[in-house]
């Protein structure tokens, strides 16, 4: 018995440890960001410090002005039309997929996964060439529309999954009651698909904040996004970086990623459900 | 009601005609042209001649898939291991559980400057290689590739991880009970009920991967910018440079068609794997 404890004491010591390192590894880098924002310049250049001996704001007060701000607010502005627009739109796709066959139907849903996989490389050029010749060049509008590219397909294919788990039994018996498809949509069919609604608007808001590919080559200065205006801000040469301020930005870009995963994990692990089945 | 279900699908299909349909009609001309010169004329596959016959596409090719295969045997085994300790309940789970996810949600910018700053001259790892006697630095072709591999592995083990947790809960918990009873070891335990449960995750995961690893372009782009020399330009940047900054339309169109081609087969085999050949929709 005395043995078996301590053998157990032992695991689970070795469990603790294991995740402390675990956080460690996670944790550190993001840290070690978030200090470099407070350091003075100086500080930054001579030497390593693992906490800010000289705390300095000046870094997070220039996010709230200039291009910074206009891209925080591009970024903000983006990423909720994008939600508001792709919504609704896989919504229906979805819900037409999911319960009424038609011809077809099997290709068309194959190439729209396909779009989700297509690598963005590939569209840049054509996309680049479109919007300089009708004027969607440098506009949130343009770059709204090139990420419903990967945003429609991955939100129907997550709706899908959230849909099927719903029995058909349901609409039968809201159509025999004499509901319209809209009332039956609004009464019926999303108050049970809440966990789904939210977990694409999810989806499509942290796809939407992170792209870099389409929001660095599709804009100019007008409507550069947050990650794009930290691209300019690492990529300049010659000036020498000024870490301060991407680490500043890189800080800012984290926190709405960090606020979902503590408000909606469960959602998180269950949009990736799906994926399995797809 | 027949007539309504093309309805709800039109403003999809309108958006994607308008973003997917349209730039591949564009890209496809291209290809077959030279573009923004003052005669673009037909010149039929001269350049996908030219892509398969350039060096620089090859090395990048097997530079993708080099990395793609260490990133893979680094991030699903750990991703793996993780799944199967950080499980249960308890609030250092929570917590721990909490952190593993997060990097997957940092905008990939912020990854390749998360790391520029670790890597950097006198940067944390540095010192910590150096503390060990080991000489870090980004500016070795060898090291770069490297930490492009490491950092790749904190990123997106997260993502291994969260798809195996969520299939591990699917597994019956009595499964478990009877092995206890009938006194198996660990080892036999996962083989014959974890592993059995979660295998069609861990295939999904593995060609999940391998899709995103051959289109990697942001942390590349900003960690190592292709550099130093060549050595670590992987496919996606390859076309980026090619199309914006050198402006070789035509080359780097074919070069987009050859990479969507082979990125669209990859994705092929795992939907045909995944669904076993019963067709998309399950009916």
């Amino acid at each position: 018995m005395n043995k078996r404890s301590s053998k157990q004491l032992l695991g689970r010591t070795a469990k603790v440890i294991f995740f402390l390192l675990v956080l460690v590894v996670f944790l550190f880098p993001i840290y070690f960001m978030t200090i470099t924002a407070l350091k003075t310049r100086s500080e930054i250049e001579t030497r390593t410090t693992i906490y800010p001996h000289e705390l300095n704001m000046k870094n997070f007060r220039e996010m709230t002005r200039g291009p910074w701000k206009r891209a925080i607010i591009n970024s903000i502005v983006v990423c909720v039309s994008s939600v508001a627009l792709c919504l609704p739109v896989s919504f229906l796709a979805a819900y037409a997929f999911s319960r009424r066959p038609f011809m077809g139907d099997i290709h068309l849903y194959f190439w729209l996964i396909t779009n989700r996989m297509a690598p963005a490389a590939s569209f840049v050029l054509p996309f680049f060439a479109i919007y300089t010749n009708i004027g969607l060049f440098d506009t949130k509008l343009g770059l709204l529309f090139s990420y419903t590219l990967f945003n429609l397909p991955l939100a129907i294919w997550i709706w899908m999954s959230f849909m099927e788990a719903v029995p058909k039994e349901i609409d039968d018996a809201a159509f025999l009651d004499g509901f319209s498809v809209w009332r039956y949509f609004l009464r019926v069919f999303l108050p049970v698909l809440k966990p789904g609604l939210i977990t694409v608007a999810v989806f499509i808001w942290m796809f939407s904040w992170t792209e870099m590919m389409f929001a660095v080559n599709l804009t100019a200065v007008a409507s550069k996004t947050l990650p794009a205006q930290l691209t300019v801000t690492v990529m300049r040469l010659g000036y020498g970086v000024d870490w301060g301020m991407a680490a500043a930005g890189g800080t800012i870009s984290i926190i709405p990623g960090i606020v979902l995963v503590i408000f909606t994990k469960k959602y998180l692990t269950r949009g990736f459900v799906p994926l399995r089945r797809l | 009601m027949s007539d309504k279900r093309y309805l709800l699908i039109f403003p999809a299909i309108i958006l994607l005609i308008f973003n997917s349909i349209f730039p591949l009609v564009v890209v496809l001309n291209y290809s077959f042209t030279k573009p923004f010169s003052d005669n673009p004329v037909f010149e039929g596959v001269d350049n996908y001649v030219d892509v398969l016959h350039s060096s620089e596409w090859w090395d990048a090719f097997k530079r993708n898939a080099l990395f793609t295969g260490i990133a893979l045997a680094i991030e699903v085994p750990v991703g793996l291991l993780f799944a199967l300790l950080i499980r249960g309940k308890g609030k250092l789970i929570d917590i721990v559980s909490t952190v593993v996810i997060i990097p997957s949600l940092i905008p990939f910018v912020s990854v390749g400057i998360l790391w520029r700053l670790m890597t950097r001259t006198g940067g944390p790892i540095p010192l910590f290689m150096g503390f060990f006697g080991v000489a870090y630095t980004l500016m070795t072709p060898k090291s770069a590739f490297w930490t492009l591999i490491i950092m790749d592995a904190w990123h997106w083990i997260s993502l291994v991880f969260l798809l195996l947790s969520a299939s591990l809960v699917t597994i019956p918990e009595v499964y478990y009970t009877a092995a206890r009873i009938d006194g198996s070891t660990k080892w036999q335990t996962f083989r014959y009920i974890t592993f059995p449960g979660i295998k069609l995750s861990l295939i999904t995961v593995l060609l999940l991967r391998i899709i995103d690893s051959f289109k990697l372009f942001d942390e590349n782009f900003i960690l190592t910018g292709g550099g130093p020399g060549r050595s670590t330009e992987l496919l996606s940047f390859f076309i980026i440079k090619k199309g914006i900054r050198e402006w070789v339309g035509g080359f780097s169109a074919a070069a987009s068609i050859i990479y969507l081609v082979i990125v669209i087969l990859l994705c092929y085999l795992l939907i045909s794997f995944l669904t076993k050949g019963k067709g998309m929709l399950e009916r």
